[in-house]
């Protein structure tokens, strides 16, 4: 199915990169520069999916994104120059779905917007799915442990049998903390001596499959000097 | 009135008219008396004759002059005898009423308002009063004098001019007076006063100046003599008290004791002074800018002293607020710049990447791209770096401080590299056999960019086929991290030197990485109150992290 995306950025240059990158993925791509000319296509298009940059003459992205909340829950990518934490929590609790920082890499945003038009179409389907007691759900990652298969945004991930448990078990658990000591008991039914950074190794793995950008994982999260833990969250502010 | 009272003529003409009607009333009074010395006013030459004053002219020889003068103004007062009392009281009326004209309009002047001092009301009172006084004096003696001389006819035409003339010296008198009190602060022009003002005045510079000199010389000396002075005095006034006192019991109670209380009183005073000295210095010392020593009942030096130390808390807190100005506002320009470089670089990618993307045989055109593409990825790299590294040393970043296993956290930071540890073909030595009980509060997120530059440059400038020593060991207070490897290339810097911002070793130059990593790794460390050192020793490349521990 063809998707109608609607890119919304003061520099044309810009917008016209990702104009050719979303063509060339086979998207309908609507142009917009400033949070009104955003809104005044929204109201007349079917649009699935907004790029939005924050920082725009006019009309910002923030009160765009506020004002587009009020009529539709079509996923919302933010685009933006500010990386800082406080602006991302800003953009992300007026509503935004997801967020990119300029200057982005081109693969990372076009995985971005697929996963999101996918959680957007499938989201139906995956409520339903869920009844199923051996089906685990966090975010958009489902593991069908009778099947032994796991999906990500509906597409499905090959894992290695050490990868499959170690995610099982953090999905059962979902939000809590595990050293890596624990994670190996766990998983290994061992007791860990001085193996721990196997564990660790194999989390980053997991994480490349998993995540559209490992150094800022949505889903499987390092706390530290403390563990790993699995949270559905949309991004990780 | 204005008019009335500064015109000269009418004056002079009222002057004369006063001296004129006080000689008639006087002249009239010695009329009356004249006629009442004859006997009254019921009398004729017989009665005179009868008198004793006319048998005593007659006993004494040579009077007959007197006698005739005598009767012949008897012939011309005697029909007018009853006249005399009334021409007497109404010269005298009028007299009184032109002296009250006269003074009410003295010291006006015409064309001029206000009291007019003349040279005459300016000179010393004392003087003026000498200079009216004595001719008047002269003239009264001199006419009283000349009735022994000449004969009486003679006698009565001079005295009466040296009576008009003692009647203007009067009249010149009172205004002169009047004039002084008018004109106010009549004391400023006597003698007195100008004697005491210039006594008082050299006195007062006398005294004054040797008051400031000594004060000024005893201000000069330091300290130490001051204190061996007034301690001598002391001493000296002290024997010499007891001496005077024979060291009797009332001598000591009357002078010794209160000098000697006096003076511990002062010790006293002295010593608290000091103590809050000292207190608002060590405040000051601790960083509290805005201390202020309280100088109320502080003198002399300790005062100065006082003062000193509360100027100094003013200008640093002045100075460490302009500098913590300065520095967030370095802070903005560099987020606002890094911010505004962003947008244009994003472009710059995105079209380098299309660029890669097209179907291009020509080799060239394909390294250049490659150029293109590697600057642009290091250039944003560079502006991240910029960006973080002037927030964490101005500390502009939010520390959220949890407990943090140092083991847990290697093993983490081992497994997030061991790719890239296999690329660069090093081997990884993790020793956390001493690890039990490391902990400390740290801020994960931070702490994993200080390993994260840490293990990047020595993936990056490692010998290949070298291993590296990771090691955690703990004191009682503290718990040490330490990073060992072994650099490919000669270190030909030093290790402070390469935590400067921007510093790399020579064969760094041409590679990748902004040269801010070290420096941001040390100041995310002291954020978190770590301390970050960096060791080299030949080609041993060590990098220390210290964390207090957490109990």
């Amino acid at each position: 199915m063809m998707s109608n995306i609607l890119v919304c950025d003061d520099e044309r240059d810009i917008v016209s990169a990702l104009r050719i990158y979303l063509t060339a993925e086979g998207y309908q791509v609507f142009e917009a520069y400033t949070g009104s000319e955003a809104l005044a296509i929204l109201e007349k298009e079917d649009i699935q999916l907004v790029l939005m940059d924050i920082m725009m003459p006019g009309m910002d992205g923030i009160t765009a994104i506020s004002r587009l909340r009020q009529e539709s829950n079509i996923p919302v990518i933010l685009l933006t120059a500010k990386g800082e934490d406080t602006d991302k929590v800003l953009g992300l609790n007026i509503g935004a779905d997801d967020y990119v920082v300029k200057p982005f890499n081109p693969v990372e945003l076009l995985a971005r917007v697929k996963a999101q038009l996918r959680r957007y179409v499938n989201l139906g389907g995956m409520m339903k799915k869920q009844a199923d007691e051996s089906v685990l759900c966090v975010g958009g990652i489902q593991l069908d442990d009778a099947a032994k298969q796991v999906t990500l945004d509906g597409v499905p991930v090959s894992l290695t049998p050490t990868e499959y448990d170690i995610l099982h078990f953090l999905m059962k658990n979902p939000g809590k903390v595990f050293s890596s000591t624990q994670i190996y008991h766990e998983v290994w039914q061992n007791p860990a001596y001085g193996a721990e950074n196997t564990v660790a190794v194999h989390i980053r793995h997991l994480r490349e499959k998993l995540e559209i950008n490992p150094a800022e994982p949505r889903y499987l999260k390092v706390v530290w000097g403390q563990g790993y833990k699995l949270e559905g969250g949309t991004a990780h502010a | 009135m204005p008019d009335m009272r500064s015109n000269t003529a009418i004056k002079a003409l009222f002057a004369v008219l006063f001296s004129l009607l006080v000689t008639g009333c006087i002249l009239s009074l010695v009329g009356i008396d004249f006629i009442r010395s004859f006997g009254g006013y019921e009398h004729n030459y017989d009665s005179y004759q009868q008198t004793e004053r006319y048998q005593s002219y007659l006993q004494t020889n040579g009077f007959t002059a007197q006698i005739e003068f005598e009767n012949a103004v008897f012939d011309i007062i005697n029909p007018i005898r009853y006249l005399l009392p009334w021409l007497c009281s109404l010269s005298a009326l009028i007299a009184v009423a032109v002296l009250v004209y006269l003074l009410y309009a003295a010291g006006h002047r015409p064309g001029q308002s206000g009291i007019v001092l003349s040279t005459l009301d300016r000179m010393p009172l004392e003087l003026f009063i000498l200079l009216v006084a004595i001719p008047f004096i002269l003239c009264i003696a001199f006419g009283l004098d000349l009735s022994y001389y000449v004969e009486p006819f003679i006698y009565f035409c001079l005295s009466l001019p040296l009576l008009i003339i003692c009647t203007l010296l009067a009249l010149l008198f009172l205004l002169g007076i009047t004039v002084r009190l008018k004109a106010g602060g009549w004391w400023r022009y006597t003698l007195l006063y100008l004697i005491c003002r210039t006594v008082f005045r050299f006195l007062r510079k006398t005294i004054g100046g040797l008051g400031r000199g000594i004060r000024n010389a005893i201000g000069a000396l330091p300290s130490l003599w001051k204190l061996i002075a007034g301690f001598s005095t002391f001493t000296l006034v002290n024997s010499l008290l007891l001496m005077a006192m024979g060291g009797t019991t009332p001598g000591m109670v009357l002078f010794w004791l209160p000098l000697t209380a006096l003076v511990f009183a002062w010790l006293c005073h002295i010593v608290l002074m000091a103590d809050r000295l000292k207190l608002g210095a060590e405040r000051l010392a601790n960083g509290e800018l805005d201390a202020q020593i309280d100088t109320t009942h502080m003198h002399g030096e300790l005062l100065q002293h006082a003062e000193n130390l509360n100027n100094i808390g003013h200008g640093l807190a002045r100075a460490v607020e302009a500098r913590i100005k300065s520095e967030r506002m370095k802070t903005e320009l560099i987020t606002n710049v890094s911010h505004d470089i962003k947008t244009p670089l994003t472009s710059i990618i995105n079209y380098v990447d299309l660029l890669k993307k097209e179907d291009i045989e020509d080799e060239r055109v394909c390294s250049y791209i490659e150029v293109l593409d590697r600057q642009s990825r290091r250039l944003k790299k560079l502006t991240e770096d910029v960006l973080e590294a002037s927030k964490a040393s101005t500390g502009n970043m939010a520390v959220e401080l949890a407990r943090t296993e140092v083991a847990e956290m290697l093993n983490q930071v081992a497994g997030e590299y061991a790719e890239r540890f296999a690329d660069a073909q090093l081997h990884p030595v993790i020793d956390i056999s001493d690890a039990e009980g490391s902990v400390i509060m740290a801020d994960g997120r931070l702490l994993w960019r200080v390993f994260d530059n840490l293990l990047n440059n020595i993936c990056k400038y490692s010998q290949p086929e070298t291993r590296v020593y990771f090691s955690v060991r703990h004191s009682e207070s503290e718990v040490m991290i330490a990073m060992k490897n072994i650099s490919r290339d000669v270190l030909n810097i030093s290790a402070d030197e390469l935590i400067e911002r921007f510093v790399r070793g020579d064969s760094a130059r041409s590679s990748e990485g902004s040269g801010l990593g070290l420096s941001i790794a040390q100041s995310l460390t002291e954020l978190q109150g770590g301390r970050f050192e960096l060791f080299v020793d030949g080609d041993l490349f060590k990098a220390v992290l210290s964390f207090p521990r957490c109990a």
